[in-house]
């Protein structure tokens, strides 16, 4: 489903990403764990294009990214890169929801503008994905007056209305208050149980041994190990590894 | 003061306030397309468009109006472009404008968190769907109470039309002056009615301000 080959990424002289290459499967949940600044977010910003690669290939079902996307002149990339963006759901830790749309009209917003649905057809999609985040009674409230575990399932839900293959989450609950972070992990596990494959940078462990399928260490811009849940959080192989889970528990 | 004087003169005085409200209008529509056309050159990711912003601004703010007002209208006409003296001020304040308003615009949408841009992308939004729908409409709100500043001097730079033999409401006043002497009540009449005018649109933003808050 997700395909990274050998991905190198720089911000003007600083290499982030050095050989970054992870394969997801369709169905697959894979958590990803790492210290601050190795360069996770980074990642998943490659993956949906926000941000051009230098080096590698990176394929999601049919299209395929490369580091022409460098210099985007063409109008031809864009529409590829915007098309790739429509399968991927991007979940943000900052929620990023649009504050002068309400609940219901953020989830909308995809399918009328990009997927060019009618306002009926998103309307009552909008309205199943708020029940199932267990928001429908917000439908109408602006994010101004949700609770941060509310603008989270607000914005996971606008993401899942594009009902796309495949779902991103960048420290989804780090910008909570800690009640409120049982109640989207709780979304997210739901997503799992669905079979939604996902990618998701997260230092919730527990939650991690529950829902991922594999666990992927990133330091300093490579991958170092990866594995079971079990396994990994048991028995590292490395060193960094067993230093970096210690210090997150 | 004599009463019976603003009844003879008034209607002179109306009528050059008419073309002070025409010329602010067209200025203040003009000038905001051009604004929003210059602003979004400026942050674009060409180099030519941003360089051309950049010039346009440069060059525009950093002379007076009454000279581009000069050169529209005695200048030009040496290139072979005579205007009239209504569309030279309309244009010439209306360039003035989008000037100023590229900058308010610009900032307006630098304000806004970078955040809104990625989310909207991430939908696959096309970056001016994304302006469209999710960063100009936030902007917007931020941008009433500077525009508004913006219009008023607008209206009252109008005034430097009458430089160029446009009989709006300060040139009508000068008119009324010099045929009666009157020049107390005359300038007196003319400032109550600029302060008319300015006063409504005062209130015209603030309650657009007030409308768009619903969501804060
Ligand atoms: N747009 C950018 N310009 C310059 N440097 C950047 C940019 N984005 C990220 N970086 C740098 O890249 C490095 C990796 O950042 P990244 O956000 O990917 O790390 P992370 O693993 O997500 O960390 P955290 O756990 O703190 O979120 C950091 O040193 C950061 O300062
Ligand atoms: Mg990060």
């Amino acid at each position: 489903m997700i395909q990274a080959e050998n991905i190198y990424k720089s911000f003007g002289n600083l290499t982030v990403l050095k050989g970054v290459s992870m394969t997801i499967n369709t169905g697959e949940v894979v958590v990803l764990i790492g210290p601050s600044g190795s360069g996770k977010s980074t990642f998943l910003r490659c993956l949906n294009g926000l941000e051009p690669i230098d080096k590698g290939r990176i394929v999601i079902g049919k299209y395929v990214l490369g580091p022409q996307l460098k210099n985007r002149r063409s109008r031809a990339i864009d529409k590829e890169l915007n098309l790739v963006r429509t399968r991927l759901g991007f979940v943000f830790q900052s929620f990023n929801l649009f504050p002068h749309m309400t609940a219901l009209e953020n989830v909308m917003e995809g399918p009328i503008t990009v997927l060019r649905q009618s306002k009926f057809e998103a309307r009552d999609k909008a309205l199943a994905l708020l029940e199932k985040v267990g928001l429908a009674d917000k439908a109408n409230s602006y994010p101004a007056h949700l609770s941060g575990g509310q603008k989270q399932r607000v914005a996971i839900a606008r993401a899942l209305a594009m009902e796309p293959e495949a779902m991103l989450f960048d420290e989804p609950t780090s910008a909570l208050d800690p009640e409120l972070v049982g109640e989207v992990l709780a979304v997210i596990r739901d997503l799992a149980e669905d079979g939604m494959t996902m990618l998701i940078v997260s230092h919730e462990l527990s939650f991690a041994r529950e829902v991922a399928d594999r666990v992927v260490f990133m330091e300093d811009g490579r991958i170092l190990e990866e594995g079971a849940p079990t396994q990994l959080f048991a028995h590292p192989k490395k060193d960094r590894t067993r230093n970096f889970l210690r210090s997150v528990i | 003061m004599d009463l019976s004087f603003y009844a003879t003169y008034l209607p002179i005085l109306a009528k050059g306030a008419l073309l002070t409200i025409s010329l602010t209008v067209l200025s203040s529509f003009f000038g905001t397309i051009l604004g929003l056309i210059a602003a979004l050159a400026r942050i674009s990711k060409s180099s030519v468009l941003r360089k051309i912003s950049y010039f346009y601004t440069w060059a525009i703010r950093g002379t007076p109006l009454l000279l581009q007002l000069y050169f529209i209208y005695y200048g030009l006409p040496q290139l072979g472009i005579k205007l009239d003296a209504f569309p030279a001020a309309a244009i010439g304040m209306s360039v003035c404008a989008g000037a100023y308003i590229s900058e308010i615009i610009r900032a307006g949408i630098e304000s806004i968190d970078k955040g809104q841009m990625e989310a909207a992308r991430s939908l696959g939004m096309t970056y001016l769907q994304a302006m469209r729908r999710i960063i100009l409409p936030q902007a917007y709100r931020r941008l009433i109470p500077p525009m508004g500043n913006e219009i008023i001097a607008l209206m009252k730079d109008t005034s430097l039309a009458s430089t160029l033999a446009m009989v709006e409401l300060m040139r009508s006043a000068r008119h009324i002056d010099s045929a009666t002497l009157r020049s107390l009540e005359a300038y007196a009449a003319a400032g109550i009615i600029y302060l008319a005018m300015t006063t409504v649109l005062t209130v015209i933003f603030s309650r657009i301000e007030k409308k768009l808050a619903v969501y804060e």
